[in-house]
C-alpha cells in the first residue's frame, strides 16, 4: 500500500520535474574510516551457506570492494552453541560453511562474527513460508478486457495462495528471467513484501514486473524476519532519496547485526534467515 | 471638584467612522486617522476599516493616510460625538510624483508593530514569477526572515521555523495546505485577495496556534457600487473575477476562479508516460457582504480549490482545501466593536488505484470548526483594548483504505479529535509621546478527546510495541490529555525623534498540531498530528529588537531587526519508522529543542517612479534531538547564513513599467555521503549517522524580469495590459537536488541504445536543475460598467 503510494507520488513528481536537466559536478565530499560491510543469506535448504564480508570505499573510489579476510564466523543455535564455523574462500571471497547445512523451519539461530577485535551478532528465526497454490499469467489486453488495467504491455503474472503464520509476515520475492536476476532499483523496491494490509488468503496477487512470450521465469520467495524487512524498507527509502526537498535526510539502513563490543560502531548490511521456495514458469504464446 | 471633573469629562467627544476605498467601497485595514497637529491623537483602522478615538471639544484637522492611496485632510469642528467616513483614492501612476512631495504614512516608525510585513496586492502582482503566475507565498519569500526550501516550492520558513509552524488564514479560515502541484504554486488567486500581512514576531495576543508566523490574507469584498469584471490569460492558467453590486452601497458579491491547463501541454510530450496524464488544479473564491447599517455587517466567504492528477485508468490522486468563513461585525457603540467569525476548514486527499490485483481507495482528511469572538474597545486616547475568545474543534481522519479486491483488507487508522480554546486580552497603550506599548496575554488550551485508545509504555523505556504495558481506552468525549498555558506578548516602541524609533518585542506561542514528516517540503499526503498523551505541544519564545528610520518625508523606509527564538518539544521522526499508516505515531517520534537567531535588514521605497526593496537576512537555525545525529546539534535543512533579495519596479511612462528581482542565498544544509558500498548487487552510499546536514548545496542566485505595457489609458471602462516575463534571466543552473549515482560514459543521460557501448561506469555527483530561463506572457484585463 505504502509502496503503491510512494510509486504514485514519485511518478507525479517525475512528471512535474520532467523538464529539469542534470549534469555531473565536482563536489568535494567528506571521508570517513572504512566500515565493515556484511551480507548473508542463511536458508532452510541443504547447501553451502555463505556470508560476504568486505569494507566500504571512499565515494569516488571506483574500484571493487575489498574483501575482509580476517573474520571468524560462526553459526550458533539460540543458546549460542556453535553449529557450524565458516571458512574464508579465496575463490569467491566469501565465508562458506565447512559443509552443506540446512537451517530448520521454526528454529532460531545466531550468526556471530569476530572482526577487527569486535564481536558482531545477528539473530533470526526461520519462518514457515507461504503456500503458493498456483501461478498464472494474463496479457495486458486480456486484463484490460476484464476491466483490470495495468502499467505497460506484455504478460502479467499472478499467484494464489495463503499465509501460514500468525501475525504480520514479511517476504522477499526475487525474480529471474531467462537466467538474469532482475535487480534494478524498481525490481528491488517491488521485491520487499509485507502482509500488513492483506488477508490470510490471496487470490490473483500480482507478481511485480511484466514478461514477454518465451520468457523462462524463476520465482524465489523468501520468508524474512521483521528486522530484515525493516532493513530492506530503509534500504529502498535510501534508493528513492534524491537529496532534494521532498526527501528526508539520508541515513544508513538499520542493520539487524549488533556490535556487542562497541554498540555505537554498527556494521553495514544484514544477515537474512529465510525459508525459501522456488517456482519455474514459462510464458507461452496464447491463442 | 466633582462638578468640574464632570464638566471636563463632558467636553471629550468621540470621532469614529470607516475608511473606505473610492470605487469599490471596501474598508481599508490599517489606514491611519490622526489629528494633523497632534499625530499622537488618532489610530489605525481595524480589520473592517473602522476607527474611533476621543478628542476634546474643538476644531481639528484630521489627516487620513494609507499606503498606496492619496492622503485626505479634513477640517472638523467637534462639538459632539461625530461619525465621519473617509473615502480614499488609490494612487495612479500619473500622480505618483505628486505623492513623493506630499505627506505619507510613517507607520514603519510610529507603529508599535515590528517583525510584521504587509504587502500590497498591487506590488505582489508586479513581481516577476515563473510562468507569469502571480504567487503570494513566493512574494513573501522575498522579505527578510522568510525563506524557501528550494526553487519551485511554496513552503515558507519564517525565522528558522518549519513550514507547519505558520498559521495561514484566508478570511480567518485556516488553510492547511497552501500549495498546488506539490508547492510549485500557492492556492491564493491574487485577483480575489485584498491584503496580505505576515507577523514573524511581536505577534499580538489575538493570534495563536502556530509558533513561527501568522499569515493573514483577506479576500476582497467586491464592489458594491458598480459591476466589475477582471481576469487574465496566462501560459498555464486563466482567471476570471466578477464583482456584482447586489444593493448599492450595502451589498455585493465577488466570484473569482482560476484553472490551469498544463495538462493540455502534456499531450505534446514524447514520453507516453507523461502524455497520458491528467494534471491540473483550480481555485474558486467567493465572497458576499451585506451592510445592514453602519453598525452591522455580515460577510460570507468561501474558497474551494483542488488538484487533480491521474494516469489513464490506473490511478487518480486529488487533494484540496474547502473553507467557509462567516463574519458578523457589530458596533455596540462608537467605542466597542465585535467581530464574530465562524469558520469551517477542510483539507482532504484521496488515491484511487485500479491496478489488477491490488486496487484500493485511500482517503484522508482533517476538519476544523472554529468560532472566534474578537472585541475592539477604544478605551480612551491612550488605550485601545483588544480581547476575545476562540474555540476550535479538530477532527483528524488520517487514513481510510477500502478495496473491492479480496486480497486487500479494509483498513482505518484511528481518527483523532481535539478541542482547542483560547482567551486573550491586550492593550495598545500610548504611554507618552515617545513611548508606546502593546502588551497582552493569551491563555490557550488543548484537550485531546476520545474516542481513543492509548498505548502506555514502561517508564524509562523506548516507546515501542515490545515495551507496552497496557492500553487505555477512552469513550467519546473523554479527555485523553489536556494541555494549557499562558502566552505573554509584549511590544514596545520608543520614538528617538520624528523619523526614527527603537522597538522591542517578546512573545510566547504554543502549537498543538504539527505535520509528521522528515522532508523539508511537504507532500499533500503529509499527516497532521495533534498533541496527545505522548506528544507534547511545541512551545516557542522569541525576543526581537529593531531600529526603524524613515527618510525623505517617509519615501524611504529602513529597518534593522535582530531576533532570537527558542523552541521546546520539537519533534523529529525516527528514520525507518512508518509515519503515514502508523497507529502508534509516538513510537516514530523523537523530541528535542531548536533555536534560531539572526539579523534582518530592510530598505524599502514605496513611492515614486522607482519603487521596491532590498532585504538581507543573516541567520542560523539549529536543532538538537535525542536519537538524531547522536543527540548533537545540527542545522535545519533550510538554514541559510545569507539570504538576500532585491526587488525593483520602475515606471518609464504612464503605460510602460519594468520590474525585476535578484535573489541570492547560501546553499541549503544537506547530508552528503562519506563513502559507498555494494549491497544486494546495488551501489549504495554510506553516511556518517552522527552528522546531519553538515554539508552545503552550492549557493543559489537568480534574476527575473517582467515588462508590462498597459494597452490603453486607465480612465477607460475597459483596461487591459500585457506582461512579458523572464524567469531566471541568465539561465543559472541552480541545484534542486544532488544525487550520488554511478554514471556511464560520463553522461548522466546515458542509454546504451542511444549512446553506444559502455566504456566507463563511475560513481559521480549528479546535479539536477529545475528551471532554466523561462519566458512567459500574460494578458490581463478589467472592465467596469
Amino acid at each position: 500500500m505504502r509502496t503503491h503510494r510512494n510509486k504514485i507520488l514519485s511518478l507525479i513528481l517525475a512528471i512535474l520535474i520532467s523538464w529539469s536537466c542534470v549534469e555531473i559536478i565536482d563536489l568535494e565530499l567528506p571521508q570517513s574510516d572504512l566500515e565493515l560491510v556484511i551480507e548473508g543469506k542463511l536458508l532452510n535448504e541443504e547447501s553451502l551457506q555463505t556470508i560476504k564480508i568486505s569494507e566500504s570505499l571512499n565515494y569516488y573510489d571506483s574500484s571493487e570492494l575489498a574483501p575482509f579476510k580476517d573474520a571468524e564466523v560462526n553459526l550458533m543455535d539460540h543458546q549460542h552453541n556453535i553449529i557450524e564455523s565458516f571458512i574464508y574462500s579465496h575463490e569467491d571471497s566469501l565465508y562458506r560453511s565447512a559443509s552443506p547445512i540446512k537451517l530448520a523451519v521454526g528454529k532460531e539461530y545466531v550468526l556471530q562474527i569476530e572482526a577487527k577485535g569486535e564481536i558482531l551478532e545477528a539473530k533470526g528465526k526461520i519462518f514457515e513460508n507461504a503456500t503458493l497454490d498456483s501461478l498464472f499469467y494474463l496479457s495486458a489486453e486480456e486484463l484490460k478486457s476484464i476491466g483490470k488495467p495495468v502499467f505497460g504491455d506484455g504478460y502479467f503474472m499472478f499467484v494464489n495462495g495463503e499465509l501460514n503464520n500468525q501475525g504480520i509476515e514479511y517476504f522477499k520475492l526475487d525474480v529471474t528471467v531467462n537466467g538474469y536476476f532482475r535487480n534494478g532499483k524498481n525490481d528491488f523496491t517491488n521485491s520487499i513484501l509485507t502482509s500488513e494490509y492483506f488477508g490470510r488468503k490471496f487470490q490473483a496477487l500480482p507478481i511485480p514486473g511484466s514478461f514477454e512470450e518465451e520468457d523462462a521465469v524463476v520465482l524465489e520467495l523468501y520468508s524474512i524476519n521483521k528486522d530484515v524487512y525493516q532493513y530492506f524498507d530503509e534500504f529502498r527509502n535510501l534508493f528513492a532519496n534524491d537529496g532534494g526537498v521532498f526527501s528526508p535526510p539520508p541515513v544508513n539502513p538499520t542493520s539487524n547485526i549488533k556490535n556487542l563490543t562497541n554498540p555505537d560502531n554498527k556494521p553495514l548490511g544484514y544477515i537474512q534467515f529465510s525459508s525459501v521456495q522456488r517456482r519455474n514458469i514459462k510464458i507461452e504464446e496464447r491463442d | 471638584m466633582l462638578l468640574l471633573a464632570s464638566t471636563v469629562h463632558a467636553q471629550i467627544y468621540t470621532v469614529s467612522g470607516y475608511v473606505k476605498e473610492v470605487g469599490s467601497n471596501e474598508g481599508l485595514v490599517g489606514a491611519t486617522v490622526v489629528d494633523k497637529n497632534q499625530p499622537r491623537n488618532g489610530m489605525a483602522s481595524n480589520v473592517n476599516g473602522y476607527y474611533s478615538f476621543d478628542l476634546p471639544k474643538g476644531e481639528y484637522t484630521l489627516k487620513v493616510s494609507y499606503v498606496g492611496y492619496y492622503t485626505k485632510v479634513v477640517d472638523i469642528n467637534l462639538t459632539k460625538d461625530q461619525s465621519i467616513n473617509f473615502n480614499l483614492n488609490e494612487q495612479t501612476s500619473k500622480l505618483d510624483e505628486v505623492v513623493v512631495n506630499g505627506s505619507r504614512s510613517d507607520e514603519n516608525v510610529s507603529s508599535v508593530k515590528m517583525s510584521t510585513e504587509k504587502l500590497e496586492i498591487k506590488r505582489i502582482k508586479s513581481i516577476p514569477t515563473i510562468f507569469g503566475e502571480v504567487d503570494i507565498i513566493k512574494s513573501l519569500q522575498l522579505l527578510p526572515g522568510i525563506s524557501t526550501a528550494g526553487e519551485g516550492t511554496s513552503g515558507m520558513f519564517v525565522r528558522g521555523g518549519s513550514s507547519d509552524q505558520n498559521l495561514i488564514m484566508l478570511d480567518q479560515a485556516t488553510i492547511y495546505n497552501a500549495s498546488h502541484l506539490f508547492g510549485f504554486f500557492s492556492v491564493f488567486n491574487p485577483d480575489a485577495v485584498k491584503s496580505v500581512e505576515i507577523y514573524k514576531g511581536g505577534i499580538p495576543a489575538k493570534y495563536g496556534g502556530r509558533i513561527s508566523s501568522i499569515l493573514d490574507i483577506q479576500m476582497r469584498e467586491g464592489n458594491n457600487q458598480k459591476f466589475v469584471a477582471s481576469g487574465g490569460i496566462g501560459v498555464i492558467s486563466s482567471r476570471l473575477t466578477v464583482e456584482v453590486p447586489i444593493v448599492e452601497d450595502k451589498s455585493s458579491l465577488l466570484l473569482s476562479g482560476r484553472r490551469t491547463y498544463a495538462d493540455l501541454f502534456l499531450a505534446f510530450a514524447e514520453d507516453e508516460n507523461i502524455r497520458n496524464n491528467i494534471l491540473y488544479f483550480y481555485d474558486f473564491n467567493s465572497k458576499f457582504n451585506y451592510s445592514f447599517s453602519d453598525k452591522d455587517k455580515v460577510f460570507v466567504s468561501g474558497y474551494f480549490g483542488r488538484d487533480e492528477l491521474g494516469f489513464e485508468e490506473l490511478f487518480g490522486f486529488n487533494w484540496g482545501n474547502s473553507v467557509l468563513s462567516t463574519r458578523w461585525n457589530h458596533l455596540f457603540k462608537d467605542k466597542l466593536s465585535l467581530n464574530t467569525t465562524l469558520v469551517y476548514s477542510n483539507f482532504d486527499y484521496g488515491f484511487d488505484v485500479s491496478t489488477a490485483g491490488t486496487g484500493f481507495n485511500w482517503n484522508s482528511g482533517l476538519q476544523e470548526y472554529n468560532l472566534k469572538m474578537d472585541f475592539d474597545y477604544f478605551l480612551n486616547d491612550n488605550n485601545n483594548l483588544f480581547f476575545g475568545a476562540n474555540a476550535i474543534y479538530h477532527v483528524f481522519a488520517p487514513a481510510e483504505i477500502s478495496s473491492q479486491n479480496p486480497n486487500i483488507r479494509n483498513f482505518n487508522l484511528q481518527n483523532d479529535y481535539a478541542v482547542e480554546t483560547a482567551l486573550y486580552v491586550s492593550n495598545q497603550h500610548d504611554i507618552s509621546e515617545k513611548l508606546s506599548m502593546e502588551y497582552g496575554i493569551r491563555y490557550s488550551s488543548f484537550a485531546k478527546i476520545g474516542p481513543d485508545s492509548v498505548s502506555v509504555y514502561a517508564e524509562g523505556k523506548r516507546r515501542s510495541p515490545e515495551n507496552e504495558i497496557r492500553t487505555d481506552v477512552y469513550e467519546s468525549g473523554d479527555i485523553v490529555k489536556y494541555y494549557g498555558g499562558f502566552e505573554p506578548r509584549v511590544g514596545i516602541r520608543y520614538m528617538v525623534n520624528s523619523k526614527s524609533s527603537i522597538k522591542a518585542s517578546y512573545n510566547r506561542m504554543r502549537q498543538y498540531l504539527q505535520v509528521a514528516t522528515n522532508a523539508t517540503a511537504g507532500f499533500p499526503t503529509d499527516r497532521w498530528i495533534p498533541a496527545d498523551y505522548h506528544i507534547k505541544p511545541v512551545i516557542g519564545d522569541q525576543v526581537a529588537i529593531g531600529y526603524f528610520r524613515n527618510f525623505n518625508n517617509n519615501a524611504w523606509e529602513l529597518s534593522v531587526e535582530s531576533y532570537y527564538k527558542w523552541l521546546q518539544n520539537v519533534v523529529d521522526f525516527l528514520p525507518g519508522e512508518d509515519i503515514l499508516l502508523n497507529d502508534r505515531i509516538e513510537t516514530a517520534v523523537a523530541e528535542g529543542i531548536a533555536w534560531s537567531y539572526g539579523a534582518e535588514f530592510m530598505l524599502r521605497k514605496n513611492v515614486g517612479k522607482t519603487t521596491g526593496w532590498l532585504s538581507y537576512t543573516l541567520s542560523r537555525t539549529q536543532r538538537q534531538i535525542e536519537g538524531v545525529a547522536n543527540g548533537e546539534p545540527y542545522f535545519a535543512r533550510y538554514d541559510k547564513l545569507h539570504d538576500l533579495a532585491l526587488v525593483l519596479s520602475h515606471k518609464f511612462s504612464e503605460r510602460l513599467s519594468i520590474s525585476g528581482n535578484w535573489i541570492y542565498a547560501t546553499g541549503a544544509a544537506v547530508t552528503f555521503p562519506e563513502g559507498r558500498y555494494m549491497m544486494n548487487g546495488q551501489n549504495i552510499t554510506y553516511y556518517d549517522d552522527s552528522k546531519r546536514n553538515s554539508s552545503r548545496m552550492p549557493d543559489f542566485h537568480r534574476m527575473d524580469l517582467a515588462l508590462t505595457y498597459e494597452l490603453n489609458s486607465r480612465s477607460n471602462r475597459y483596461n487591459h495590459e500585457i506582461t512579458f516575463s523572464f524567469y531566471n534571466v541568465y539561465n543559472r543552473k541552480n541545484p534542486f537536488s544532488i544525487q550520488f549515482e554511478h554514471v556511464s560514459n560520463n553522461n548522466p543521460y546515458y542509454k546504451s541504445a542511444e549512446h553506444g557501448p559502455m566504456t566507463s561506469n563511475k560513481p559521480a555527483a549528479v546535479k539536477r536543475s529545475l528551471f532554466g530561463i523561462i519566458p512567459s506572457i500574460a494578458y490581463n484585463f478589467s472592465f467596469n460598467k
